[in-house]
């Protein structure tokens, strides 16, 4: 499935990239340039021939580990990807900590106490969380933790609390999420009768919550983690604009203006690569929480 | 006896009793049960008053000398009787500007949701009635969708197709597109085996005809929940791009746009990109309270 879902990716984007308007060659050379150089230009880049010559070309290629040469910057694709993703998986991994942990967290929190102030605070928070824009989130954060209270640096990669204010502007709408999965599963949960059943012989209600509740009521909220681990690797995009990251989503903006083909192709299959081995590192995970599935692949040997 | 008491009754009991019947239709159930949820009341009433004063906004705003044209003079004004919102680096009335890209913003979001819909139908439908090969093929061909983020998806269409309202639509919509068809074929696959579609097609009508007049009406409820939702998601994301400057384009007014000339001002004039950003947060939050009511009213489970 991996394999199918990664071709028809690669195809999609390259349709989309080759049909727009504009030459690589006459945006590198200028127009002024004569059009014999830029003929051997388009060879030299290997942008001669017909649209599957090209595809077939760039797909060999890639089979063999070469995502071909930047246009603009002469580099192998693989290099100039590799430079910038460490800081999209920094912030994608920071997002992720932030919502599933505080997700999971005020979820139960507000399961528990149902109907309760907290509850509505919880609930109130939630619906706030996934109305506010992110980018707008990360310009108040500036705003007050930068620049007023001078408790954060406004930009920069170096240290692990520079990821801080864009880690909590990427979450936010995940972290809305979370919570919102993880309470109404809970909810589920807690009516069930075996939670009944553990309440009635007499388990503490930290057992009962944690042991019995928790363990059924994470299964769906595991899912929407892994989904959304996979969409966050391409969900930096805007908060890296805003804080200045570079990153995968600046290379890809700066790449498509630029219609640095190779360079847009090689990370948009990295990210798809990736969510997809993340869905299926969630499948498995899913398998270790969850005995009644890992049961069903026993029984299939 | 019921007999007889039956043929008692006149004919202006009966008429009161099928109007009492009438009332009872499953629209007037929901909206009642929907009533009830004051926050999501609220939410409709917040989106009625905006989508009025959008709509209205040409009457009192002329949108050339009020949203376009530049007054260096008045420029980085605070709030004031004059401009309610304060003026923007050009000079430009706040208010008039945030009123304007509320219109923008409208169109754009249900547009967007009202093509991701047709086709989610048409492409939910066919694969969920057909079944086999044809499910095959389309589920597989969404699964591919969905595995580029859709950020990314619809930077791609936008950077290569160009910056202009229609391409923002298409992008925007082409993302929304698997999502719904997902949500329709399901409720499709639900009710292909029940019993009215088993009569319906006994009384010989065409497969195009049940998905339309049986099954979809019949799936409507979670649709509509789910297109509310995305209409507060596909706002938020308008602006986004819109921020990054790749939906529309300054001079015209967008949320997401003035938030990006507000930007480089922001540390000396905060009050630029406050009310942007309110704005995006109360459309986008009456929404989500309309969607979440919506959602409680259709559920059979809470109407008790």
């Amino acid at each position: 499935m991996l394999i199918p879902v990664l071709l028809g990716v690669s195809i999609i984007i390259y349709s989309i990239m080759s049909l727009t308007p504009g030459d690589a060659a006459t945006l590198m050379l200028g127009d002024a340039a004569s059009a014999e150089s830029v003929a051997k230009l388009r060879a030299e880049l290997g942008l001669d021939g017909g649209f599957v010559e090209r595809y077939v070309r760039w797909l060999t290629g890639v089979l063999t580990g070469d995502f071909g040469i930047s246009y603009k910057s002469r580099n192998p694709v693989f290099m100039e990807v590799f430079q910038r993703f460490p800081n999209t998986v920094k912030l994608a991994l920071t997002a992720i900590a932030i919502s599933s942990i505080f997700g999971v967290l005020f979820g139960i929190l507000s399961a528990v106490k149902q109907y309760t102030l907290i509850d509505n605070i919880v609930v109130a928070g939630t619906l706030l969380l996934s109305s506010v824009p992110d980018f707008w989130l990360g310009l108040m954060m500036i705003l007050l933790f930068a620049v007023k209270l001078k408790w954060l640096p406004l930009s920069g990669t170096d240290h692990w609390y520079n990821f801080i204010m864009p880690g909590i502007a990427a979450a936010s709408h995940y972290l809305a999420n979370t919570i919102r999965m993880t309470r109404t599963s809970m909810l589920d949960v807690i009516r069930a009768d075996y939670v009944r059943t553990a309440r009635a012989k007499g388990c503490a209600e930290r057992t009962v919550i944690f042991q019995h509740a928790l363990r059924n009521a994470l299964l769906p909220v595991v899912t929407l983690i892994g989904v959304n681990m996979g969409w966050q690797l391409g969900g930096t995009v805007i908060t890296e604009q805003v804080f200045a990251i570079p990153g995968m989503g600046s290379l890809m903006i700066q790449s498509i203006r630029q219609k640095d083909t190779p360079v847009v192709l090689g990370a948009l299959v990295f990210v798809a690569l990736l969510s997809s081995l993340i869905n299926l590192a969630t499948d498995v995970l899913y398998a270790y929480i969850d005995p009644r599935i890992k049961s069903q692949y026993v029984k299939a040997k | 006896m019921s007999e007889t008491t039956n043929k008692t009754i006149s004919d202006a009991e009966r008429a009161a009793r099928r109007a009492k019947y009438k009332k009872k239709s499953e629209l007037k159930i929901v909206w009642r049960q929907f009533k009830k949820n004051k926050l999501a009341l609220f939410g409709l009433i917040l989106i009625a008053i905006m989508v009025v004063a959008a709509f209205a906004a040409p009457l009192f705003i002329d949108f050339e000398t009020d949203v376009i044209e530049q007054h260096v003079l008045d420029r980085l004004q605070g709030p004031s009787s004059e401009h309610l919102l304060g003026t923007d680096a050009y000079g430009r009335d706040i208010l008039s500007r945030l009123l304007w890209a509320a219109r923008v913003s409208m169109f754009t979001g249900f547009t967007v949701i009202a093509i991701g819909i047709v086709g989610g139908m048409i492409l939910g439908a066919t694969a969920g009635y057909l079944g086999g090969v044809v499910d095959n093929l389309i589920m597989r061909f969404i699964d591919i969708f969905l595995a580029i983020p859709f950020t990314l998806m619809a930077i791609s269409i936008v950077a290569t197709l160009g910056n202009s309202i229609p391409n923002l639509i298409l992008a925007l919509s082409l993302a929304l597109i698997p999502k719904f068809t997902r949500i329709i074929r399901s409720s499709v696959i639900g009710l292909k085996g029940q019993e009215f579609i088993e009569a319906a097609k006994l009384c010989g009508a065409s497969g195009p005809v049940i998905v339309l007049k049986h099954i979809i009406p019949n799936a409507l409820g979670p649709i509509i929940v789910e297109a509310t939702l995305a209409v507060a998601r596909t706002i938020i994301d308008i602006a986004g791009l819109s921020f990054i400057g790749l939906g529309i384009q300054p001079p015209n007014p967008e949320w997401g746009a003035m938030l990006s000339e507000a930007r480089k001002y922001m540390i000396q004039y905060p009050y630029l990109i406050m009310s942007p950003g309110i704005a995006i947060i109360l459309t986008a939050g009456s929404l989500t309270l309309i969607g979440d009511g919506l959602r409680d009213a259709l559920d059979p489970k809470m109407r008790n």
